[in-house]
């Protein structure tokens, strides 16, 4: 069976701002392997969130091959692939992390990690996994408050959480403490590492080093490239 | 949770905003449902009121027929009149079973702002009142006798025996009628001789009612009439009918055209309730998109979210409707010509469900717009969004 989850190949993402044309990454060639903890350092304007928004499907490059690998072993290509297949893709295999939460606030914790349940009408089967999910994130007293009676902290770990509830293969981050304090942060990142334990692949990309040291690899990018890959294989 | 719960919960954050539109919608149906309960129940009324009168022939005086009918049907003032001998002539028409003598005046009285009608009738007249029922006494006793409706009964407070004046005499109560559900109800009947004697108009006639011996021969009968005597209008009651319907159908091209207007506005509203609040939602939206909700999955949510709008609208203008029938129904009445008495709003269940259908089909149609242009909202873009 093979180690790899994603395969990237030349992938470029090329934005239009006027005429000026600007490259969000540029020939992006990497493997990321199952089971990885891999940190994405870089400046502003690096191309961290362009490199996370294709590997989560929620952009498209201009060019370039990405592959994804199913648990069979099996090839499939990511890009040119339909719209509502995509969606599928998402739904089964990513899990989004963001650094605004994005959390509902008409809901409680538990309503906004059940969400992507309801998507993918498993709400019924896994009624009580949403409450487990927020257990393991420490939230288990928080289960019915709203997002404005939550700290920061605990906010973004029920978006870690929503984004564990559907059991992807993959959880990509995207600056998930710039609004956060350092004690925070921390807690955010120990649950990284956990979930990294438990077997699942941890992308995150972030400008803070200290915490990006904690992953077994870093890659780091700078005008759309990669100019280092740090414990890479 | 699930989808429905997740489509409440987002309207209720904008409680203001939703129960606005809410309101726009139950005000649209419910000038919907009024119209739709009022049509039915002015036809029903009409056919009740035309079949009750019993006369397959009504001869009036010379001018607009269907005014003058409509004054027998409702009450009020004659301006021409038929001879009394018309009626000897008639009654040797062949095909015509019965007759009566009909006169009808109408007295003022400012202080009091009514006008009350007098039916003016002989015993013939109850031939073509099977229905009618004594409630208490009986027909005319003498010249001074009267019968009342029990509607003058109740609001005059007139029992039997009691006096009342009219045109400047006495008249006794001698009987009063049990609830007839039409006009009698709010008549008074003096023997036709005094009335026409005290209005100064001896020997002259409103009406004469004419039953036929065969219902198939009406316009038969109705045709040997007027070639007995030119100076009379014979209308059979089947012209009235049509007559009538055909001006409340006039009426009605007009009112639903206010309703379509009314709708189509609540529909509009709608529309941008829900657009605006898609627009606010971009960044959510992409959120949705991110943890795996598929286009179909925001078209529906957004859909339902239309759908409960219009849909609680529609109850609740229902509601509101039939909660003000009274009102609506004396205000439209006053806009109507020749309004039957009875309810003239039917709000049976088959005018609910048209309203609330309605409702809901505009719901259907008003949402789909504005749950296009979310699921397709590209997740980065929407994501992007500031």
């Amino acid at each position: 069976m093979t180690k790899e989850l994603f395969k990237l190949e030349g992938i470029t993402r090329v934005y239009k701002r006027g005429n000026e044309e600007i490259n969000g990454v540029d020939s992006l060639n990497l493997k990321i392997n199952k089971g990885e903890y891999i940190s994405i350092l870089g400046p502003s304007g690096a191309g961290k969130t362009t490199f996370l928004n294709m590997l989560g499907c929620i952009d498209s490059p201009t060019s370039g091959k990405l592959v994804f690998y199913s648990d069979s072993g099996e090839e499939v290509e990511l890009t040119g692939m339909k719209e509502n297949k995509l969606d599928e893709f998402r739904r089964e295999n990513i899990g989004f992390v963001f650094a605004d939460f994005f959390l509902l606030h008409s809901l409680t914790a538990t309503e906004n990690v059940e969400l992507p349940l309801i998507f993918s009408n498993r709400k019924k089967v896994e009624d009580s996994y949403s409450k487990k999910v927020l257990e393991m994130v420490g939230l288990g007293h928080r289960l019915t408050h709203k997002p404005l009676h939550l700290s920061g902290g605990e906010m973004q770990r029920v978006a870690v959480a929503r984004s564990m509830v559907n059991q992807p293969k993959v959880l990509l981050a995207d600056e998930p403490t710039a609004n956060l304090d350092t004690g925070n942060s921390e807690v955010i990142f120990n649950l990284f590492e956990e979930l990294n334990k438990m077997g699942m692949t941890v992308v995150v990309a972030t400008h803070a080093e200290e915490l990006a040291k904690r992953a077994k690899r870093i890659i780091f990018l700078q005008d759309g490239k990669i100019v280092e890959d740090r414990g890479g294989k | 949770m699930n989808f429905f719960n997740l489509a409440i919960k987002n309207l209720l954050r904008r409680k203001i905003r939703t129960t606005l539109t809410i309101l726009s919608v139950a005000i649209a149906i419910s000038i919907l449902f009024s119209l739709v309960a009022f049509n039915r129940g002015y036809e029903k009324e009409m056919k009740k009121e035309l079949q009750y009168l019993g006369y397959h022939i009504l001869i009036v005086p010379k001018g607009c027929p269907y005014e003058a009918a409509s004054l027998v049907l409702h009450g009020g003032k004659f301006p021409r009149y038929l001879k009394d001998e018309y009626v000897d002539e008639i009654k040797k028409v062949p095909g015509v079973k019965e007759s009566a003598r009909l006169f009808m005046n109408s007295e003022t009285d400012s202080l009091a702002k009514e006008t009350k009608i007098y039916f003016g009738i002989d015993q013939d007249y109850l031939s073509f009142k099977p229905r009618w029922k004594f409630k208490e006494g009986g027909f005319f006793k003498d010249d001074h006798s009267a019968v009342i409706g029990q509607y003058v009964s109740e609001a005059k407070k007139l029992r039997l025996g009691d006096k009342f004046k009219a045109f400047g005499e006495e008249f006794t109560v001698s009987g009063i009628l049990e609830q007839t559900g039409d006009q009698d109800d709010g008549f008074y009947f003096l023997p036709i001789k005094t009335l026409t004697r005290v209005s100064g108009k001896e020997g002259l006639l409103v009406a004469v009612p004419i039953r036929v011996d065969d219902l198939s021969k009406i316009e038969e009968v109705a045709e040997k009439l007027r070639a007995a005597e030119p100076d009379m209008n014979v209308v059979s009651m089947k012209e009235v009918t049509g007559a009538i319907m055909g001006l409340v159908s006039s009426t009605r091209v007009l009112i639903y055209a206010v309703v379509l207007i009314a709708i189509l506005i609540s529909a509009v509203g709608v529309l941008n309730t829900i657009l605006m609040s898609v627009f606010e939602r971009t960044r959510e939206i992409g959120m949705m998109k991110a943890v795996g909700s598929s286009r179909m999955d925001i078209f529906r949510l957004i859909w339902y979210e239309t759908f409960i709008v219009c849909l609680t609208g529609g109850l609740v203008g229902s509601f509101l409707a039939v909660a003000g029938s009274k009102g609506i129904e004396s205000f439209i009445k006053r806009l109507m010509p020749y309004a039957p008495g009875g309810q003239l709003i039917s709000a049976d269940l088959v005018v609910i469900i048209v309203s609330v259908l309605f409702a809901v089909i505009m719901g259907i149609l008003a949402g789909i717009y504005p749950a296009y242009r979310a699921s397709n909202l590209r997740p980065i873009e929407a994501i992007r969004t500031e």
